[in-house]
């Protein structure tokens, strides 16, 4: 399992890596401000919504089904309760989610750091900033996890809950680009922490705010996949 | 024995409410764009030229139910029915199978019926999308602005909006055979790894880094582009290579190296 974690790391990085050149390769000879600024655009490119809804979430759930062992139906009978293996599942989502969403900001900040210039980088925080925007990154894959178990738990099978939730996905990231709701919140606009902060338009509480809708998010669904999991035939 | 195969997994298919549901829903897909296009019709009064309004063409703006389905389009044949190598080798029917008419036999036919019921998933889906804007947008005149431009060094552009149902038809013809090597791969992919995750994974990306390259498959589908010759066709060969490539070395070591 070792080996083969380390394989699954691995190609997550190259993933990544062939993302991010794919994306960013036509910024590169800008000089660094706008450089940095188009590379990490929320319309376009590495870090942009429709890269983390589109390009992301399959490769995610990916990650999530070869990272850990699949569970066979006897493991319902290890654990004394439903409760404990429920909350072991979502404890395996959010380490996924934790280690999907390091590589996804190691391999920005390393291959920003190769091609653009050192000084101006630090400048404009960029670590600092690929940090914050790493844990709303986190809290995001944590509920698209999360929101995967449950149409598995719906549907007991992996192909078809993996294309329900890059589908669901898909729909709440063009609900906003199509501005079907106005001006109102929806979860996925919280992805545009990274410009935001570059731009210097967000205040610290804008971005507690983020982290508290995306934690809401988060129990919301950890309700509703709870109590079906709970309810769920295990035949 | 090789027409009760055929028979046998179509008859499965169509009894497979899992396979129905996704016939259905790639069939739907196409359709929310005709709604989305309507919806502009009564807003905005853009009353589209059928042609432009046909699927492909992707008139509406963000391009939703393009992206959705073309996108992960292995994924929807694998569920639609090119894993069911899987679901042979699961119950054993595999070994039945493959003890009665053969290895070569059986991997054939496994690749020409999933190509096929790709192809023809992807013909209707599109055929009724193509009857749907040729009712609703029966008068419209509306071409993007497409028909003013003229861009005298890119004869295919020129061509096709100098006869946009023909560029509609051929278009739709590549994007069908696109979809039956869709399915394909799904089918080479399951036949090799014989397990569901280790398919759906290898079919997915060897699918999406084509479509996020930067002359992305999806320009082979999209007809009254910006893109000529010159940018299609080393597209074309590509994918083209890969999705032939892929299943015929899978082929030959079904046949002639895996003794398992």
């Amino acid at each position: 399992m070792k080996v083969k974690r380390l394989i699954v790391i691995v190609s997550m990085f190259a993933f990544f890596v062939i993302v991010w050149f794919l994306q960013g390769k036509r910024y590169l000879s800008l000089p660094t401000p706008e450089a940095l600024y188009w590379l990490n655009a929320s319309a376009f490119g590495y870090n942009s919504i429709r890269a983390f809804c589109l390009f992301y979430s399959i490769p995610f759930i990916i990650f999530i089904n070869h990272f850990f062992l699949s569970e066979d139906t006897f493991t319902i009978i290890r654990w004394f309760k439903r409760e404990v293996l429920y909350r072991r599942i979502v404890i395996k989502t959010a380490i996924s989610s934790i280690i999907f969403s390091i590589i996804h900001m190691l391999v920005n900040v390393v291959l920003t750091f190769t091609f653009l210039d050192w000084e101006l980088i630090l400048e404009a925080q960029f670590v600092l900033i690929s940090f914050f925007s790493m844990i709303g990154l986190f809290l995001f894959f944590f509920w698209v996890g999360i929101l995967y178990r449950l149409f598995y738990d719906l549907t007991n099978f992996k192909g078809s809950s993996m294309l329900f939730t890059c589908l669901f996905i898909g729909v709440l990231y063009f609900i906003g680009k199509l501005n079907v709701l106005g001006g109102a919140w929806y979860p996925t606009k919280d992805l545009v922490i990274f410009q935001m902060l570059l731009e210097n338009k967000w205040e610290t509480i804008d971005l507690i705010l983020v982290y508290t809708r995306q934690i809401v998010i988060v129990i919301i669904f950890y309700l509703i996949a709870s109590s079906i999991f709970l309810r769920k035939d295990f035949a | 024995m090789g027409e009760k195969m055929f028979q046998s997994q179509i008859y499965r298919l169509l009894h497979n409410n899992l396979s129905r549901f996704m016939f259905i829903l790639i069939l739907i897909i196409p359709c929310v764009e005709v709604f989305q296009l309507l919806l502009m019709k009564f807003q905005t009064g853009t009353d589209f030229h059928p042609a432009f309004a046909f699927f492909l063409a992707g008139s509406s703006r963000g391009h939703l139910a393009q992206i959705l389905l073309l996108w992960f389009l292995p994924l929807f044949f694998l569920l639609l029915g090119s894993d069911d190598v899987i679901q042979d080798y699961r119950t054993g029917y595999r070994d039945i199978l493959i003890s009665k008419v053969g290895r070569k036999k059986y991997c054939l036919q496994k690749y020409i019926v999933s190509f096929s019921v790709s192809f023809i998933t992807m013909f209707f889906s599109l055929l009724v999308n193509f009857l749907l804007v040729s009712v609703f947008f029966a008068n419209g005149t509306y071409t993007k602005g497409l028909s003013q431009i003229e861009l005298p060094n890119n004869s295919l552009f020129t061509m096709s909006v100098a006869h946009p149902y023909l560029a509609d038809l051929s278009f739709a013809l590549i994007a069908c055979i696109f979809a039956g090597f869709a399915g394909l791969i799904g089918a080479s992919v399951s036949l090799f790894f014989l397990d569901k995750k280790y398919a759906y994974t290898a079919a997915f990306f060897i699918w999406f880094l084509l479509v996020l390259k930067e002359n992305s498959l999806m320009f082979l589908f999209q007809p009254f582009a910006e893109y000529g010759f010159n940018v299609l066709i080393p597209i074309l060969l590509l994918a083209l290579a890969v999705f032939t490539i892929v299943p015929f070395i899978i082929f030959i070591y079904e046949v002639r190296y895996n003794e398992s």
